[in-house]
C-alpha cells in the first residue's frame, strides 16, 4: 500500500510548550488511521503541520509523496481536509457552500451537476439543499463539511475531531462513510477523543502530551498488554471514595477510575485471591473481578507509566 | 472562476444580514440630522430686554427695529438681571439713557448700554454682531446713509447665507463614506480569519489577489450605494446644491470609497479579530478626519506638523473635493490633484495588502 503521509520525528514549539516531541506516524492509501489522546495531545498540531498550515520545528514529512518542504501548494490542494471547528458559511445554504468550495477549488463548470449528485448521494443531504448551514443540526454539519472537503477528490483526507460533539447515531452514521471512501482507497487521517471510535480504525496512534505512547492495530493493542487487570466495585458507593484507600495499598501500580469502578493495572500476573487478601482492610462488600483491558484501560495504563517514568 | 464565486458569495453575505445592511443607511441619515441641529450657525431667538429710559419716539423706533429682527425677541422679564442671566432666560440687555432722542437730534453721538452673556463666547460676539449691525442700520437710515464713509457689505460666495448644511453636508459624507467603507472591509476579512474558513481557502487554488477583489468589488458597489444615500439625503434634507457635476461626483465618490476599503483591507491584513479590525478602523478613520483633514478645524491654522500629517489623511483630499463639486461648481480637471492623491492612496493599500495577504495564505 501506498504511503500517503511519512511523518518521522515531528517536534513543534509554542513558545516555551513543546506541543510535538518527535511524533513519527505513517498514513497509507485506503485505510483509517486514528489519532486517539486527550484535549492539547497535539492532535490538531500534528494535522496542521501535515496540511502544510503550520510550520514545524524538527523532523521529517513527505505528504502525498512530496516532501513538504518543496511543494507545499501541490500537498494543499490535493489533501481534503476538515477543521476542528466548523469552517463553512452559516449563512449560507448546504447548495451554496458546496457551490463555493467547487469555485474556489477551479474546477470545470460541467462537472459540478455531477459532483453534486454524488456528493448529495453520498452525505443523504439532498432534502437540505435549501437549509442555511448555520441552521443543521451537529451531524449534518459535519456531514456537509465532510461533503466540501471531498469537492476536489482528494486521495488523503485529514479530519480534525470530525465527530466530537455530535449525537451518537450520526457518529455512526458518519464513520460508514468512512469506510465507504476508505473502500475506494481514500487514506484517511482522523482524530478522536472517543476510545470507542478508535476501534473503526485500522491503525491508531494513541498521543498524550505531544508523543505517542503507543501505536497498532486497536485490537492488537489490548492484547498486547502484558499485564493483569483488575475491577473493583462497592455497591452503592461512589468509586471517588475508596480510590484514595486502593492507590495506598497498591503505591507503584496504576490505579485509576473507569466509569463507577476502579481499575488496577499491574505489571505481571497476579492471583485473584491475592488481591482480595490486600484489600480485606476495605469495605466487606468489595468486589473484585479480573477483566479484559479495553482500548481506555491500554489508553491510561499508558499515559500513567509516562508520567512515573519521569519523562516529562 | 475563483474571483466570480467569491463575489457573488460576498453578496450573499451582504444581503442576508439585514440588521448591518439596515445600520448602514440609518446611521447616516441619523448622524446627519443630529449634526444638523447641533451644527447650526446662525444663533436665533436671542432674548433681549430693553431697558427704555428715553421713553422718546426714537428710542422705540429702535426697539422696534430689534423686534422686527428674526434673531431677537424681547422679553419682559423683570428682576434681577443676575439671575436672569443665570437661569439662561435672558442673553442681551440694552439700555437706552435719557436724552438719546435730544443726542441725536442734535447730532451728538449718544451711547447705549448692552450687557451679553459670555459665557459662551462664540455666540456672544454673535450676538454683538447682530446688535451691531441693527443699530448701525438704524442711525445711517437716520442720517440719510451718509455719515458712515465705508460701509461693508460681506456676502459669502457659495454659501450666501452661511447655511451650516453647505458645510457639513460634504463633510459627514467624507467622513461617513471612509468609515463605513474601512470598516466594511476589514471586519469582512478579519471574521472569516476568526472563524476558520480561510483555513479552507489556503488549502484552495484560489490566488491573494481573487480573495482581496472578491472582497473589495461587492463592498464597493455597496458603499456606492451608501454614498449616493448620504448625498441625496444632503441634498433633499437640507438643500444642498450639487453645482458641479454629477457624473463626475460619481466617479469621485466611487475612487474615495475604494480608498477607504483599501484601508480595511490593510487593516485586516494586521488583526486577527473582528474586535480589532473594528476598533483601528474607526480610531483610524472617525479621529483623523475630525480633526486633521479640514471638516472642522482650519488646517492653515494649525502647527506645522499637524498640517503634515494632514496629507495621509485621504478625507482632506476629498473634502477638497466634495464641496468643490456640490458647492463651488468646479470640473474634473479643476480636481484631478486631489483625485491622483486618492488613487495613489488605493493602489499603495491594495498592493501592500496583496502582498501581505499572499503570504498570509501561504503561511
Amino acid at each position: 500500500m501506498n504511503s500517503l503521509i511519512k511523518a518521522e520525528g515531528i517536534e513543534k514549539k509554542f513558545g516555551t510548550v513543546n506541543a510535538l516531541r518527535g511524533i513519527s506516524l505513517e498514513v497509507s492509501e485506503g485505510s483509517i488511521t486514528g489519532l486517539i489522546g486527550p484535549d492539547g495531545a497535539g492532535k490538531s498540531t500534528m494535522m496542521k503541520i501535515a496540511l502544510t498550515l503550520l510550520k514545524r520545528d524538527g523532523g521529517s514529512i513527505s505528504v502525498l509523496s512530496v516532501n513538504s518542504d518543496n511543494d507545499k501548494t501541490f500537498i494543499r490542494q490535493n489533501v481534503g481536509y476538515m477543521p476542528e471547528i466548523f469552517s463553512l458559511y452559516t449563512d449560507l445554504t448546504v447548495e451554496e457552500n458546496l457551490n463555493f468550495y467547487f469555485t474556489i477549488h477551479k474546477m470545470d463548470k460541467q462537472d459540478y451537476e455531477k459532483k453534486r449528485e454524488r456528493l448529495y448521494r453520498f452525505s443523504r443531504l439532498e432534502a437540505f439543499t435549501n437549509t442555511k448551514a448555520g441552521s443543521l443540526s451537529g451531524g449534518m454539519k459535519q456531514k456537509l463539511a465532510l461533503s466540501c472537503a471531498l469537492m476536489h477528490d482528494p486521495k488523503l483526507l485529514i479530519l480534525d475531531e470530525p465527530t466530537t460533539g455530535v449525537d451518537p447515531l450520526s457518529r455512526q452514521e458518519f464513520w460508514g462513510m468512512l469506510h465507504e471512501l476508505k473502500e475506494e482507497g481514500v487514506g484517511i487521517l482522523v482524530s478522536t477523543p472517543y476510545m470507542e471510535e478508535a476501534l473503526k480504525c485500522d491503525f491508531v496512534y494513541m498521543m498524550n502530551k505531544g508523543k505517542i505512547i503507543g501505536e497498532g492495530i486497536p485490537e492488537n493493542l489490548s492484547e498486547e498488554f502484558e499485564g493483569s487487570l483488575y475491577e473493583f466495585e462497592i455497591p452503592g458507593r461512589k468509586p471517588q471514595e475508596f480510590l484514595s484507600e486502593l492507590k495506598q495499598i497498591f503505591r507503584g501500580d496504576s490505579v485509576f477510575m473507569s466509569g463507577k469502578k476502579v481499575h488496577l493495572a499491574l505489571r505481571g500476573a497476579e492471583e485473584l485471591s491475592d488481591i482480595r487478601t490486600k484489600t480485606t482492610s476495605l469495605d466487606p462488600e468489595l468486589l473484585v473481578r479480573k477483566k479484559v483491558p479495553e482500548l481506555e484501560d491500554i489508553f491510561i495504563i499508558r499515559v500513567l507509566a509516562e508520567g512515573s517514568d519521569g519523562n516529562d | 472562476m475563483g474571483l466570480v464565486g467569491i463575489i457573488i458569495k460576498e453578496f450573499k453575505h451582504i444581503f442576508r444580514d439585514y440588521r448591518t445592511l439596515m445600520v448602514l443607511f440609518v446611521m447616516p441619515i441619523s448622524q446627519m440630522i443630529i449634526f444638523g441641529y447641533a451644527m447650526d450657525l446662525q444663533i436665533k431667538n436671542i432674548n433681549i430686554k430693553i431697558t427704555d429710559y428715553d421713553k422718546s419716539t426714537l428710542s422705540r423706533e429702535l426697539s422696534t427695529k430689534i423686534d422686527g429682527s428674526s434673531f431677537f425677541s424681547i422679553t419682559s422679564e423683570d428682576g434681577d438681571l443676575n439671575e436672569l442671566f443665570q437661569q439662561r432666560l435672558l442673553h442681551a440687555v440694552l439700555t437706552i439713557p435719557v436724552g438719546f432722542a435730544g443726542d441725536l437730534n442734535s447730532r451728538a453721538s449718544p451711547e447705549v448700554d448692552v450687557i451679553i452673556d459670555g459665557s459662551d463666547s462664540t455666540r456672544a460676539v454673535i450676538i454683538r454682531q447682530y446688535i451691531s449691525g441693527i443699530i448701525m442700520e438704524f442711525s445711517s437710515e437716520l442720517r440719510g446713509g451718509d455719515e458712515l464713509p465705508i460701509n461693508i457689505v460681506p456676502s459669502y460666495a457659495y454659501n450666501a447665507e452661511l447655511n451650516s448644511a453647505f458645510f457639513f453636508v460634504p463633510g459627514l459624507t467624507a467622513l461617513i463614506m471612509i468609515m463605513v467603507s474601512a470598516l466594511l472591509t476589514s471586519i469582512t476579512i478579519a471574521r472569516e480569519k476568526e472563524q476558520g474558513t480561510f483555513d479552507l481557502i489556503k488549502l484552495s487554488p484560489v490566488h491573494a489577489y481573487e480573495v482581496i477583489l472578491g472582497k473589495v468589488i461587492p463592498y464597493l458597489i455597496l458603499s456606492m450605494f451608501i454614498g449616493i444615500f448620504v448625498i441625496v439625503s444632503g441634498v433633499f434634507l437640507f438643500g444642498v446644491p450639487i453645482r458641479g457635476s454629477y457624473l463626475t461626483l460619481l466617479l469621485y465618490l466611487f475612487i474615495y470609497c475604494l480608498t477607504g476599503l483599501s484601508f480595511g483591507i490593510l487593516i485586516s491584513t494586521l488583526v486577527s479579530t473582528q474586535q480589532a479590525a473594528m476598533l483601528i478602523a474607526m480610531i483610524a478613520t472617525l479621529l483623523p478626519t475630525l480633526f486633521l483633514s479640514g471638516f472642522i478645524f482650519q488646517l492653515e491654522a494649525m502647527p506645522k506638523i499637524l498640517q503634515i500629517i494632514s496629507w495621509v489623511i485621504p478625507a482632506r483630499y476629498f473634502l477638497v473635493i466634495i464641496r468643490g463639486l456640490m458647492l463651488k461648481g468646479n470640473t474634473q480637471g479643476e480636481l484631478l490633484l486631489y483625485t491622483s492623491m486618492l488613487i495613489l492612496f488605493s493602489i499603495v493599500f491594495l498592493g501592500i495588502s496583496i502582498r501581505r495577504f499572499k503570504a498570509y495564505l501561504e503561511s
